[in-house]
């Protein structure tokens, strides 16, 4: 049964979540030392306890951390209290409020000679409850454990120091697409045109136009392909021209006047015709210097050509995160390449699957990158030369490394908004409202995303927003025809021919046009953040500051993969003031803080002037900076607020479990039987399933329970489906809450047992 | 998240090809050329000379690091992933790592080595690498590798270099009994390449 919650009890509840309160058990210690003991963590993951200690033998799963407030701000150092018989094969990483350290433990000898490590010294901010987390190698299994008992934090002076209590998720409002759920239709301004080819199979790896006539694209599998653009295309297949086979997994195309580069596996490639017929039978060489390895993961993404220079980014390897997580040297760059010379220049480091280069309105290079090890959520970077993005390899450490890592533009929560974020470009003039603003594909979560980025005192943010579903193909990279065309190319990965051959292959997108209600941009002021539509609000609406339901949280970013929220909670959105034109709406915001994620949801039921539903109600900004001095405009409703015939928000039992499938689980798992990249789910609970364990090759036949279920998404290598590939599935058990694997499990044997 | 296309077992480059219906005079044919990685070397290729004899190419050390015959009817190269493995017997194998030496009199120096690219003509294909020595002069290096199969030899290499002063001369590593022989372009055996002519390397 349905039980549905005023907005109001949400308000009160988002006042009590406020920072102030959702710690408020910490208890200030007027001593200068604070112990953080093991049993008070968040998580021991698969380790356990030997009375108060906690045997550590596996980094994945096990989230060791603690919330610790300050009262007066000033410098503490933290120390271990542990023991460990012999070497480990990698460092712990201590991370204190975002700032990293690697601990290697120096073994102690007898298991029960306890010894005092320091890990480093932090400053402490007063106020704001911050993490302190002790993060064990990931991936490896050591049969010899750290046995810890405590970290204990020692301030240089008094600073009144307590453990906080660790906030719950707060509860979010009933989703439908665009509304807290992935979008399910194609952008009303959107007009695609599948250009199919059945007899093919495209998975689009590069792609640029040479001239105006002719788009230009490569693929994973080697080939390079020329469309003439004048070409009648209403008639499938396209009429694609084969230029050449044999280039080596090309992850980038870029043109310059009638020169052709790649990026391929190893090295960035010049395509020479040189014999005239049409065909690039030369291939120059034009750098390979950086190292590499055979991982299958490296690989050189990009590209794109500013005047003398090729700009692309590296992969990092994956093959031994489970073992040392070593890296190749300069894996996870930005890397800047002159075109004649091959003059090899390292722009940024700490990238991980940087599998979208492109370049923003003002001609910054924008990258994304995908969620995973040191990277809690997606990201969309403005790269700024000589940034550290924060993925850490174990020694030789990027020569960018540093413990302070710089920020992405704008954060995209895994599952909400991205899952593997593809090429970034600028929408062109002709796309109306969104000319100027950054659009995204995904190779896992589809569709395209688009994001708004401003600059705070030099430091670039934004806001990213749902944009359009409802195409076949997964978009991988783009090209815009002078007419504002959009060239699109797909891409997939896994197993299933069928799958891939269907999602993968061109596109092309027009923008019509047609209005559409719709979020348009965010920007932060100091005391809140303004949003713009794209249409004006019907007259009167928009004041009532019960129709958003704000909420915010934090990163941190580890070496094990993914990660969960900091200090999630709701904010208090204080008022809600529209403009003159109706088009803008100031949400002061008390909250804010720096280095944290707001997210917005507006109500489907918001009224536009024109009468058009609204398109999508939600984003996501990131506040790297908050401006000072730049105050939002505040003004009282014109006139008393009428409550709404329907509650903006809704809070039902189960949603959260379909929300969390939808959102983490449907891009790669049908609950039809829809061959999609992983097994399709129809009646999968209570079947009998052939797996097979990596470890040992062994194959068995299993019943799938709930349990087996919960096994699958907190480690997803454990027991593979006969036929699929370990490593194909993320661990998003690293990512969700234990309340929020419940949600999903319970969501998904339900889901699956109807439909027996 | 992760990018990986997975195949259970090596298959034969034919069966892997992904063209349909294409003409077989597209560069870089993968049956006969392929520019994947050979032998858990990244920086590698694979050619065929004739029917069934392949080189294998170390592409930063400029060497071939192993030449074999295909079975009989079978193919010589096999592919997984994005990754290939010889098959057949193997003719020949030069241990590596291999130093280019650039003699200058009695001095030797090493030389650093950088690829520079390959072609695939319509009769041969081509590598070229660059060759530094301690100074900031560097020598150009042609190889050409003939799409047919060799006449008076198993396998046929020609190789070129530019930059070489009077008096001065490169050893070819890898050369060596049971190995690959240098000759001059008239027929006469060398032990080192002295001037631009062309010189050819072949397994006997």
């Amino acid at each position: 049964m349905l039980t549905f919650f005023h907005r109001h009890t949400v308000a009160m509840s988002a006042r009590f979540f406020c920072l102030a309160h959702i710690f408020a058990f910490a208890a200030f210690s007027p001593a200068r030392a604070l112990d953080l003991p093991a049993t008070l963590i968040f998580d021991k993951g698969p380790n356990r306890y030997a009375g108060e200690v906690l045997e550590i033998t596996r980094g994945r799963g096990a989230t060791i951390g603690w919330y610790v407030q300050a009262q007066q701000a000033g410098e503490v150092r933290v120390l271990a209290e542990y023991t460990c018989e012999r070497p480990l094969n990698q460092a712990y990483q201590l991370s204190f409020d975002g700032q990293d350290v690697f601990w290697d433990v120096e073994p102690t000898g007898k298991k029960k000679e306890w010894r005092r490590a320091e890990l480093g010294r932090f400053p402490i901010r007063a106020g704001l409850p911050v993490l302190v987390l002790l993060v064990p190698p990931s991936g490896t299994k050591y049969e010899h454990p750290v046995r810890f008992q405590k970290l204990i934090i020692e301030g240089a002076e008094t600073l009144g120091l307590a453990l906080a209590s660790t906030p719950p998720e707060p509860p979010a409002p009933d989703a439908t697409p665009g509304f807290g759920q992935k979008l399910a239709a194609l952008h009303p301004a959107l007009r695609v045109q599948d250009l199919r080819d059945e007899d093919r199979t495209l998975r689009v790896s590069g792609m640029a136009l040479r001239g105006e006539d002719e788009l230009l694209f490569c693929t994973w599998d080697g080939d390079l392909f020329s469309l003439d653009l004048k070409a009648r295309l209403t008639e499938a297949p396209p009429p694609l021209r084969h230029l050449m086979r044999g280039l080596s997994e090309p992850m980038g195309l870029a043109v310059l006047g009638q020169r052709i580069f790649v990026t391929e596996k190893n090295e960035v490639t010049e395509l020479l015709d040189e014999d005239g017929d049409g065909l690039p039978e030369t291939l120059r060489c034009v750098s390979h210097d950086w190292p590499c390895s055979m991982d299958y993961h490296e690989y050189l993404f990009g590209a794109v050509v500013k005047g003398e220079h090729i700009y692309f980014s590296s992969s990092v390897g994956m093959a031994r995160r489970g073992m040392d997580n070593y890296q190749a040297p300069l894996r996870g760059s930005l890397v800047k390449v002159h075109l004649e010379t091959g003059h090899t220049e390292i722009l940024a480091g700490g990238l991980r699957t940087p599998d979208g280069l492109g370049l923003g309105a003002d001609g910054s290079l924008l990258v994304t990158d995908n969620q995973g090890e040191w990277l809690p959520a997606n990201k969309l970077i403005r790269i700024q030369e000589g940034a550290f993005y924060q993925f850490r390899s174990t020694p030789p450490r990027h020569p960018l490394d540093r413990s302070q890592a710089d920020s992405p533009a704008v954060w995209l929560p895994q599952g909400e908004i991205a899952a593997s974020p593809t090429q970034p470009f600028t929408a062109p003039p002709s796309w109306g409202p969104y000319a100027g603003q950054v659009i995204f594909g995904d190779a896992t979560f589809g569709g395209l995303q688009r994001a708004f980025l401003e600059e705070v005192d030099g430091i670039s943010q934004g806001a990213v927003f749902p944009f359009s579903q409802g195409l076949r193909h997964l978009l991988h990279r783009f090209a815009l025809g002078p007419d504002g065309v959009l060239w699109a190319g797909g891409i997939a990965r896994g197993k299933d021919p069928e799958f891939i051959h269907r999602v993968s292959g061109l596109t092309r997108i027009e923008f019509t046009g047609q209005p559409v209600f719709d979020l348009l941009a965010a920007r932060l002021r100091s005391n809140g953040i303004e949003i713009e539509f794209t249409q004006p609000l019907a007259e009167g609406a928009g004041w009532d500051s019960e129709a958003y339901h704000a909420a915010q949280w934090g990163y941190q970013a580890t070496q094990t993969y993914g990660g969960q929220k900091v200090r999630p909670r709701l904010a208090e959105v204080r008022s809600a003031t529209v403009s003159e034109d109706r088009r803008r709406v100031f949400l002061e915001l008390p909250g804010l803080v720096a280095g944290e994620v707001l997210h917005l949801r507006l109500p489907q039921t918001l009224p536009s002037e024109s009468g058009l539903p609204l398109w999508s109600g939600e984003l996501w900004y990131t506040v790297n900076r908050l401006p000072t001095a730049h105050l939002g405009s505040i003004r009282p409703a014109p006139r008393p607020l009428t409550p709404p015939a329907q509650p903006w928000f809704r809070y039902s039992e189960g949603n959260e479990g379909k929300t969390l499938f939808q959102n983490f689980c449907s891009a790669c798992h049908s609950l039809e039987d829809t061959k999609l990249a992983g097994p399709a789910l129809r009646g999968i609970t209570g079947s009998q399933r052939r797996v097979r364990d990596p470890a040992t090759g062994a194959v068995s036949e299993i019943e799938a329970t709930a349990e087996y279920l919960r096994q699958s998404i907190l480690e997803p290598n454990a027991l593979v489906v006969e036929g699929y590939p370990e490593n194909l599935m993320p661990p998003i058990g690293a990512i969700l809450t234990s309340r929020q694997i419940d949600a999903l499990v319970e969501y998904i044997v339900q889901a699956t047992s109807a439909k027996k | 998240m992760l990018f990986r296309y997975l195949c259970l077992s090596f298959f034969p480059l034919l069966a892997a090809s992904s063209a349909v219906g294409e003409p077989r005079s597209l560069p870089f044919d993968p049956e006969a050329f392929s520019r994947l990685s050979v032998e858990d070397r990244p920086r590698s290729l694979a050619l065929r000379q004739g029917q069934g004899i392949w080189l294998a190419y170390d592409l930063e050390q400029a060497v071939v690091f192993q030449c074999w015959q295909a079975p009989e009817g079978k193919p010589g190269l096999l592919k997984r992933d994005f990754t290939t493995r010889s098959s057949g017997k193997m003719l020949c194998v030069v241990e590596t790592p291999v130093v280019w030496q650039w003699m200058s009199g009695q001095v030797a120096e090493p030389c650093s080595v950088r690829y520079l690219g390959c072609a695939d003509r319509a009769d041969h294909v081509e590598l070229r690498w660059e060759l530094r020595g301690g100074g900031v002069r560097t020598l150009q290096i042609c190889e050409r590798v003939a799409r047919a199969g060799a006449q008076a030899a198993r396998v046929v290499r020609e190789i070129q270099v530019k930059g070489l002063q009077s008096k001065e001369k490169l050893l070819v590593p890898g050369l060596g009994a049971g190995a690959w022989h240098l000759s001059t372009s008239a027929g006469e055996p060398a032990h080192a390449i002295t001037d631009e002519a062309w010189h050819q390397l072949s397994l006997p």
